[in-house]
């Protein structure tokens, strides 16, 4: 999979400018980059949720697992409604129970409303009502940014079982370059609409190219001792 | 829940610090005119329109059934209504431009003459109306949130909800009837009707405002409950900044954009609420104007009575809109997201 | 903790709910038995009661034909409110085609209709009801079209405001990646989430129609004769208001109480479906005996057994004790809803009603805080909050609110103040403060704002500055810069530093001592370099081992914490953190350990770590 020459514009202003990414299957590729860097609208576009010029090429049955679980799960729907979206009637009632299983919720959830879901719960069905849709590429934007931490390990442990186990590929965007490099194979840097670099995780993280690169690096904050 | 972090694919290109504030203050201005012309030329089709959309003969339903017919062909060829639909507009529209609004089918004469004599009456109700429903209820909704907010005093939130609630929900002609009723008729403090001198007016601007001001009362206490839970007044409340300056400096300027916003809206609501406000007092407005026309079905008169309120109210609104502009570089941020 | 239906069940019992909805129950009793009861005494004609005022016999008076008004107007109901009805009916059909319609239009055609909604909105409805009723005619027909033409575009605008939104939400868009058909988005998502609000407004919309009604008929616009409504009634009795004054009562008190019952159910009805389950009634709790020891000398700010408490029983900070020396940096952490937001507003007095403060003991800089004038306080304390955005009043320039500080509690004039604020500004490094100093705060970005909000704390003598999560809403690049600016401003006034946040590592990063939030409560304070390897607290570091950082060992799995924080109005008599603990025992789920010293500068509160 691979997305050539893509470019977003809202009005006069360019999102994302003229990228080229390669997203081999059955990889993580991980984004980061800050606020206004155009990763979301690169994710939105791969998506198909804005215009954008350019290809996404062989990406089939994109998914994506949205920032805020609360607003990405209608609140008039039940769990298994949610999670049974994208599912022929007749293979609902097998299908529902065994992603439910793939996130880790126990079968009993498919009749609660999200509104009794915890943050986490939520997020979970988020990606179960994605891989119902049998996606070829998962794009995940910043789906542990409104979790809390002690939250958040359990998400990034699924999203990396999820790979080992179904192969998934799949495009995680972050704003912190710790969890990328976590989840991630691969490491793409954006600025100003731009990937400034990509490689292998350890090597963007370990002997990065960019100057943006470098200053992102300085900035994490890491405990002393 | 916003999140702060994350680039919005929404991002106005434009909000970067500084520099094309000015520009950008330009062309919302501009999108504005754009706007109203564009409304202007819908009601000038619309008022165009209405003649012809009577159904049947309008000069037969003004005449009645027993005038002759020759006086019908006679009248509909001086009115030019036997001419193609398109030359018709055209003449009327090169009329309406030239301060030509026709002549009453009832008493001939020209109806820019009726407009230009009423037409102050009328505004000079609706804007002492509206001067008086700001001045009374900007401080009352202002006392009112800083006595209730977070739900402290219940009663007077309750009194303050079921007065004004009350006050909102009871048309302005029947506080018209009801002052007529006991302050002219019962104790005859002022006249019943008529416009002659201040006293005349004390009435008719009474019946027109109260509504306004329960309504601008309200909207100005959410909006100041609003500021007063945001941070900044959290921060100038650590500052232990005092009350006064608080809420006047501080608070008070952040809730006119809405109050304002309220109070243009309201003035075009004023002007069609003097309707029946100046047809319980026989104020010589343009609302008596307009309901005389449609009972004797003089349409000339009402086809231009009712081009000439629309054009108001195009105009007030882009007189608020441009105001607010002005006032508030960020109130078209403000007006997207409401 | 009360729930949502509970705060539900207040609104309905609010007494204006109740007048409003006995007033519209009334309302349709009459509709339906006026006629029955009153019908034939409103038609009988009698020849020597013409034109009455009000007696005996005729309460209201009577008409020009010695109808008995009161009769009327009791009969007039049904039809008033039937034509009502259809008129808001009508409103509601046209409207909400109208406002659906550019959903399905090609989008050049939905942008005009877009909008000519727009324009229309703007009109006053009396307008566009007496166009409408100039077209369709005089009489009830056409004021009932126009009235429901007026109705219209208000209905069109709130579809299309509600469609809109539902239709940009993010589970819209799950679903159409999904592939799910845009009929079934319409009716499985977009119709459901819109229904309600629309219902609400047609309530609403009756009582506007009904007003709207009279008024026409009142001028005479609406219902002819023989048919009678409430305005029509009003008209005839309007007529002879010089004369007979209580003639035209009747009908008015009608349109107005019918007006005021449907604007008050109204009012309730959007009231009740926005309610947020917010407790009511204050319930009063002694506080702590103040503490018995002496003060800490040394402390600048020395916080004794606070606790934040709500009505129903919540109480989100439960006895918490802190303690700053001048130049210390301490962070307070802990995830969201553990208190520790509640713990910097209770200490800078900024905790909003109905929420009770108590503590034995709150000083700073060497004194209680009660004993403080505000103008010891507001230079001494200086606050930082979250979003930079809001911490500053956008309609002010930023010298101006900086410069506020030293007007009011320093007596300086506004030119040195100004002065005064430039310098400040430059202090913190702003680029070119006096430029920035006359600019509106939406002219700054968001780093360039958090650090005017620092300024602003600067312009008095900060001995204790306290920051609530400073940096969250910031890039990781400008926290870093905050971060920096904020030890250097402790470094050179001595202030001491409360650094509020969620994010272990920064919290670990920045400060000298890390005191850990769970549910309210401390349960662990250690120096900030002893977080890594010396956190004793099985809840501290489950914290620190789901936190991932550039060194994570990437073939293991990322520890986290099963289960979720207690609710603050459920938090149980044991350890709070017991049910997720992997070590608690049976002790912990029924005593709560107490903070107790375990090695230098450190306390815990666990039983396993210190029995």
């Amino acid at each position: 999979m691979r997305i050539e020459r893509l470019t977003v514009r809202y009005g006069g202003f360019t999102a994302v400018d003229d990228v080229t990414l390669d997203l081999p299957d059955g990889h993580v590729v991980g984004l980061v980059g800050e606020s206004g860097s155009g990763k979301s609208s690169l994710a939105r576009a791969v998506s198909g949720l804005v215009p954008y010029t350019g290809r996404v090429v062989g990406a089939p049955r994109v998914q994506m697992v949205f920032q805020d679980p609360y607003a990405s799960l209608d609140p008039r729907m039940t769990v298994g409604e949610t999670v049974g979206e994208g599912i022929a009637k007749r293979r609902r009632a097998t299908e529902v129970p065994r992603l439910l299983g793939l996130v880790h919720l126990p079968a009993e959830l498919a009749g609660r409303y999200p509104r009794e879901l915890s943050g986490g719960q939520r997020q979970r069905v988020a990606i179960a009502r994605a891989l119902g849709g049998d996606p070829g590429l998962l794009v995940a934007d910043e789906i542990t940014g409104s979790l809390d931490v002690s939250v958040q390990g359990a998400v990034l442990n699924l999203v990396r079982g999820l790979r080992d186990e179904l192969g998934l590929s799949m495009l995680f965007i972050s704003h912190n370059l710790a969890v990328v490099r976590y989840v991630a194979d691969t490491i793409a840097v954006m600025h100003h609409g731009r990937v400034v670099e990509h490689g292998p995780a350890e090597q963007v993280v370990g002997e990065p190219a960019h100057d943006y690169t470098r200053a992102l690096l300085e900035a994490v904050p890491r405990l002393r001792g | 829940m916003t999140d702060l972090r994350t680039d919005a694919p929404t991002a106005r290109p434009d909000r970067s610090p500084g520099g094309t504030a000015a520009r950008r203050a330009l062309r919302t201005a501009a999108r504005r005119v754009l706007r109203f012309a564009v409304s202007l030329a819908v009601l000038l089709v619309a008022s165009f329109a209405m003649i012809h959309l009577i159904p049947g003969d309008p000069v037969r339903a003004s005449l009645g059934p027993a005038a002759p017919a020759e006086l019908v062909a006679t009248r509909t060829a001086a009115l030019g209504l036997d001419r193609p639909l398109p030359e018709q507009f055209f003449t009327y529209l090169g009329n309406v431009l030239t301060g030509d609004l026709g002549t009453s089918f009832l008493t001939g004469e020209p109806v820019a003459d009726v407009i230009a004599a009423r037409l102050p009456n009328t505004l000079s109700l609706a804007l002492l109306a509206t001067a008086v429903a700001l001045v009374v209820a900007v401080p009352l909704g202002m006392w009112a949130a800083v006595r209730t907010e977070n739900g402290r005093n219940r009663g007077t939130e309750l009194a303050f909800g079921t007065v004004t609630g009350t006050a909102v929900a009871v048309p302005e002609f029947l506080y018209s009837i009801a002052l007529v009723a006991v302050l002219a008729v019962g104790l005859g403090w002022f006249p019943p009707a008529g416009q002659a001198g201040p006293a005349t007016y004390v009435l008719p601007v009474l019946a027109l405002s109260v509504g306004p001001i329960a309504m601008i009362a309200r909207i100005t206490r959410v909006e100041t409950l609003r500021e007063l839970g945001s941070d900044y007044v959290r921060l100038a409340r650590a500052k232990r900044l005092p009350a006064a300056r608080l809420h006047l400096r501080h608070v008070l300027p952040n809730t006119l954009t809405a109050t304002l916003t309220v109070g243009g809206l309201l003035l075009t609501s004023l002007i069609a609420g003097s309707v029946l406000v100046e047809y319980v007092f026989a104020w010589p407005g343009l609302g008596m104007k307009i309901v005389e026309s449609i009972t004797q079905k003089d349409y000339p008169v009402a086809q231009a009575v009712i081009l000439v309120y629309g054009a108001i109210v195009l105009v007030v609104n882009l007189a608020v809109d441009l105001v607010l502009g002005a006032l508030d570089p960020t109130s078209e941020i403000k007006e997207v997201a409401a | 903790m009360r729930t949502d239906s509970d705060a539900r069940d207040s609104v309905w019992r609010s007494p204006s709910a109740i007048i409003g909805g006995v007033i519209v129950a009334l309302m349709a009793v009459l509709a339906v038995v006026g006629p029955l009861i009153w019908g034939a005494t409103a038609e009988r004609v009698d020849a020597a009661a013409i034109l009455q005022g009000s007696s005996a016999a005729h309460p209201l008076g009577t008409d020009n034909l010695g109808r008995d008004l009161l009769a009327r107007v009791l009969v007039a109901g049904r039809y008033s409110l039937s034509l009502a009805l259809v008129a808001t009916l009508i409103g509601a059909a046209l409207g909400i085609l109208l406002g659906a319609l550019p959903s399905v239009l090609p989008r050049r055609a939905a942008r005009f209709v877009t909008g000519a909604v727009h324009a229309l909105v703007a009109f006053p409805g009396l307008l566009l009801a007496m166009f409408t009723a100039v077209v369709a005619g005089l009489g009830a027909r056409g004021a009932v079209l126009g009235i429901g033409v007026a109705i219209a575009p208000g209905f069109a605008r709130l579809t299309q405001t509600l469609a809109a939104s539902v239709a940009g939400s993010d589970y819209v868009a799950a679903a159409r990646m999904l592939g799910v058909p845009r009929r079934r988005v319409l009716t499985r998502h977009i119709l459901p989430n819109i229904a309600e609000p629309l219902i609400l407004n047609l309530a609403q919309s009756l009582g506007g129609a009904l007003l709207g009604l009279a008024g026409m008929s009142f001028l005479g616009l609406g219902v002819q004769p023989p048919d009678f409504d409430w305005g029509r009634l009003l008209f005839d009795g309007f007529a002879r208001i010089y004369v007979d004054p209580e003639v035209a009562l009747g009908p008015a008190a009608a349109v107005a109480l019918a007006g005021i019952g449907f604007n008050l159910l109204g009012d309730t009805l959007a009231r009740a479906a926005a309610r947020s389950s917010a407790g009511r009634h204050q319930t009063d709790r002694p506080g702590p005996p103040p503490a018995e020891d002496e003060p800490d000398q040394d402390a600048v700010l020395e916080v004794r057994d606070l606790t934040v408490s709500f009505p129903g029983g919540s109480t989100p900070v439960r006895g918490l004790s802190l303690t700053l020396a001048p130049g210390e940096i301490v962070g307070l952490v802990g995830e969201s809803g553990s208190g520790k937001s509640l713990t910097a507003a209770a200490i800078g007095g900024l905790v909003p009603y109905p929420g009770a403060v108590t503590y034995a003991r709150l000083r700073l800089a060497g004194a209680d805080v009660a004993d403080l004038t505000d103008k010891e306080l507001g230079t001494a304390l200086a606050m930082v909050f979250q979003d930079p955005m809001a911490s500053l009043n956008p309609a002010l320039r930023v010298g101006g609110q900086l410069a506020e500080v030293a007007v009011v509690h320093q007596g300086a004039s506004r030119a040195d103040a100004r002065r005064r604020a430039v310098d400040r500004l430059g202090h913190v490094r702003l680029p070119d403060p006096e430029r920035h100093a006359g600019q509106h705060p939406h002219e700054l970005s968001g780093g360039m704002r958090q650090r005017a909000v620092i300024a602003m704390g600067l312009m008095g003598t900060p001995r204790v500055v306290i920051a609530d999560e400073p940096t969250t809403a910031l890039d990781v690049t400008v926290q870093r810069q905050i971060l920096r600016l904020l030890r250097e401003v402790v470094t050179e006034t001595g202030a001491a530093l409360l650094f509020i946040s969620h994010d272990i590592a920064v919290v670990g990063e920045l400060c000298d001592r890390v005191v850990v939030m769970y549910a309210g409560r401390v349960v662990e304070e250690l120096p900030a370099d002893r977080l890594a390897a010396g956190a004793a607290h099985p809840y501290t570091r489950a914290l620190i081992a789901s936190l991932p950082d550039l060194d994570t060992d990437r073939s293991r799995p990322l520890a986290g914490i099963p289960g979720t924080q207690p609710a603050p109005a459920r938090v149980g008599p044991g350890c709070a953190f017991a049910p997720r603990c992997v070590l608690a025992t049976a002790r912990c789920h029924g005593e709560r350990p107490e903070l107790v010293v375990h090695g230098p500068r450190q306390r815990v509160a666990c039983w396993e770590v210190t029995p």
